[in-house]
């Protein structure tokens, strides 16, 4: 059962020399289970399409749907619900806030939610217990190394159990040991019926994929 | 989240904080000053009464007591005519008969002493208290809080004056007026040592209440009309050059406070716009978690609202502080009062600072808000 689908979806940007186009007619199924690699060399549009297939970038054309949700016919503050309730993202660079612990991290897509306070911190050391963080939840993550800061990273992303994980480039501040653990947690999410797209330079992270799809100049190879 | 980016990165709120809260506390302390004179002012008044001064049409004053500038050394010659105090009773029975005297101190230096008519005085100076008692005996005298820090003595103690030695029976509290500065005796005593019995310099006329205001004038024009070849007049120019003292206050107030909304909005909004700057990537990412624009507002205008309330609390504490130093020092009558803990200047305080802090953040937090998570976040 496809969980995603774009159709012929176009991006383009303005610059001073007219529109240049980072999307030229992308069209995707995901189904629901899938982990999917996207890959391909820099500037190709992987992280434009990431950004898409997630609701936070809309499409100059073509359209977007998330379990049959017409994703950018929403308004403002539906497509911020829609974020929330389906979509987990884990960013380059882990874009934890510097200022909150660990567990405060993980709790930040619940914060607006009606979810009461306690069932939060619950679900939050879930999480946490989830990629084996559980006793370092009042730690601020400057205090934490690379691979524990992503795992906290996917711990935010996975809080809320959305169907969709996207992940750009999530293993690309890491060793290649810490790459590996944090992989088989993504292979574990895909294990457990999640469903993820993930932006990768790394080949050795397409083995977990159960696809991979190949970009080139903001279109499909 | 908004309290934990504020204790943990305080930076430039504690700019706004500082900013917000010396134009609080200046505020305030105007704000109390000006409600402190109000209210002992008003109470003065009050205790006073309607207050008309009858005394002889020349004068050469140049020392004063109750609102009669006097003390020259010609002033003593000064009299009023020996039918005025009966005239007087008989037109209205309130009336504080006065002879003002300089004499020699203790130390040889000159020193206005007043005699009065103990019970009459004690009609009209509703408003005094005192450590001790007042005099009740020709032996004995009552003193000025400054007279009595002068000379050192206390109630109890023994003074000289007019060569022989009178016994401190009381101490005036501070009145801030010309009171803490004389000698108070009884008339008909000073009036035997000065040797001019049955001299009286001035007559007071009070006629107490709260209609008080409005029976000057009345007052003032019967006892003007019983007794011709006097000078009668409104004593009014002590309680006069305090109100002006005070309505200065108060007009400085608007401006005051104009001018601490304009820098309190501009350090608000200016810190806010480099927030909205700072903070592109961390409002990308609560977008990207599904934050509302809402959601962004509240928790960016929930900083403000805690910087804003925290300046309250430290500009009222430092204003209310600031307007207790001060206040001895403009006027000592409304200082001896103390601090004022007024629970509605600090209501209006809290108030005006969150609605200064939360108007100026509204735009440049809602831009924020605003922020597209795409770019903010480089996924473009």
């Amino acid at each position: 059962m496809a969980l995603i689908e774009a159709v012929d979806v176009r991006k383009e940007y303005p610059s001073g020399d007219g529109p240049v186009a980072a999307l030229r007619g992308v069209s995707l199924t995901l189904d629901t289970g899938e982990l999917l690699a996207v890959v391909g060399p820099s500037g190709s549009g992987k992280s434009t399409l990431l950004g898409i297939l997630g609701g936070l970038n809309p499409p100059t054309a073509g359209s977007v749907t998330v379990d049959g949700i017409d994703v950018y016919s929403l308004g403002q503050d539906r497509l911020a619900d829609f974020r929330n309730e389906y979509v987990g993202f884990v960013f380059q660079e882990f874009q934890l806030l510097p200022y909150l612990t660990v567990l405060q991290n993980v709790m930040l897509p619940l914060a607006v939610t009606d979810i009461p306070p306690r069932r939060q911190v619950e679900m939050a050391e879930k999480a946490l217990e989830g990629v084996g963080l559980v006793g370092k939840a009042r730690r601020l993550p400057g205090q934490l190394s690379g691979g524990e800061q992503e795992r906290v990273a996917i711990a935010r992303a996975i809080v809320n159990e959305p169907p969709l994980i996207l992940a750009d480039e999530p293993t690309g501040a890491l060793d290649s040991a810490t790459g590996e653990r944090i992989m088989e947690l993504f292979a574990g999410l895909h294990g457990r019926g999640r469903s993820v797209v993930m932006v990768t330079h790394n080949p050795d992270n397409l083995r977990y994929a159960t696809r991979v799809l190949t970009m080139k100049d903001g279109a499909v190879q | 989240m908004a309290l934990a980016h504020l204790r943990r990165r305080p930076g430039k709120a504690l700019i706004v904080l500082a900013g917000l809260a010396v134009a609080a506390a200046i505020v305030v302390s105007l704000l109390d000053m000006a409600l402190t004179m109000g209210e002992e002012l008003s109470r003065e008044l009050e205790g006073r009464g309607a207050r008309v001064l009858i005394s002889p049409v020349k004068q050469d004053w140049t020392l004063s007591y109750s609102g009669l500038t006097l003390g020259s050394a010609s002033f003593q010659a000064q009299e009023l005519p020996v039918w005025a105090l009966d005239r007087a009773r008989e037109t209205h029975p309130e009336v504080a008969p006065k002879l003002l005297h300089v004499t020699t101190g203790p130390d040889g230096e000159a020193v206005l002493a007043v005699g009065v008519d103990w019970s009459e005085e004690r009609r009209l100076r509703t408003h005094w208290s005192l450590e001790g008692r007042y005099p009740e005996a020709a032996g004995e005298v009552l003193l000025g809080s400054e007279l009595a820090s002068q000379w050192d003595v206390r109630q109890g103690a023994t003074i000289r004056l007019f060569g022989r030695a009178y016994e401190v029976a009381g101490v005036l509290d501070e009145t801030g007026l010309e009171e803490d500065g004389v000698v108070l005796m009884s008339l008909t005593e000073l009036q035997d040592r000065a040797g001019r019995p049955g001299s009286v310099t001035f007559i007071e006329a009070s006629a107490p209440g709260p209609a008080a205001g409005k029976a000057q004038g009345e007052l003032k024009d019967r006892l003007a009309a019983a007794l011709p070849g006097t000078e009668v007049t409104l004593v009014r120019d002590v309680e006069e050059a305090r109100l002006g003292l005070l309505d200065r206050i108060r007009s400085l107030i608007p401006l005051t406070a104009v001018l601490a909304v304009a820098a309190g909005s501009f350090l608000v909004a200016a810190q806010q716009y480099a927030m909205a700057r700072e903070r592109t990537r961390e409002v990308g990412l609560l977008r990207a978690f599904g934050y509302r624009e809402g959601h962004i507002m509240a928790v960016l205008l929930t900083e403000v609202l805690a910087v804003a309330c925290a300046a309250a609390v430290l500009g009222w504490s430092a204003g209310t502080a600031l307007a207790g130093a001060l206040l001895p020092l403009l006027d000592p009558a409304s200082g001896a009062l103390g601090l004022r803990l007024d629970p509605t200047v600090f209501a209006a305080v809290l108030a005006g600072s969150a609605a200064v802090g939360l108007t100026a953040a509204y735009w440049p937090v809602r831009r924020a808000a605003r922020t597209d998570p795409a770019s903010a976040l480089r996924m473009l």
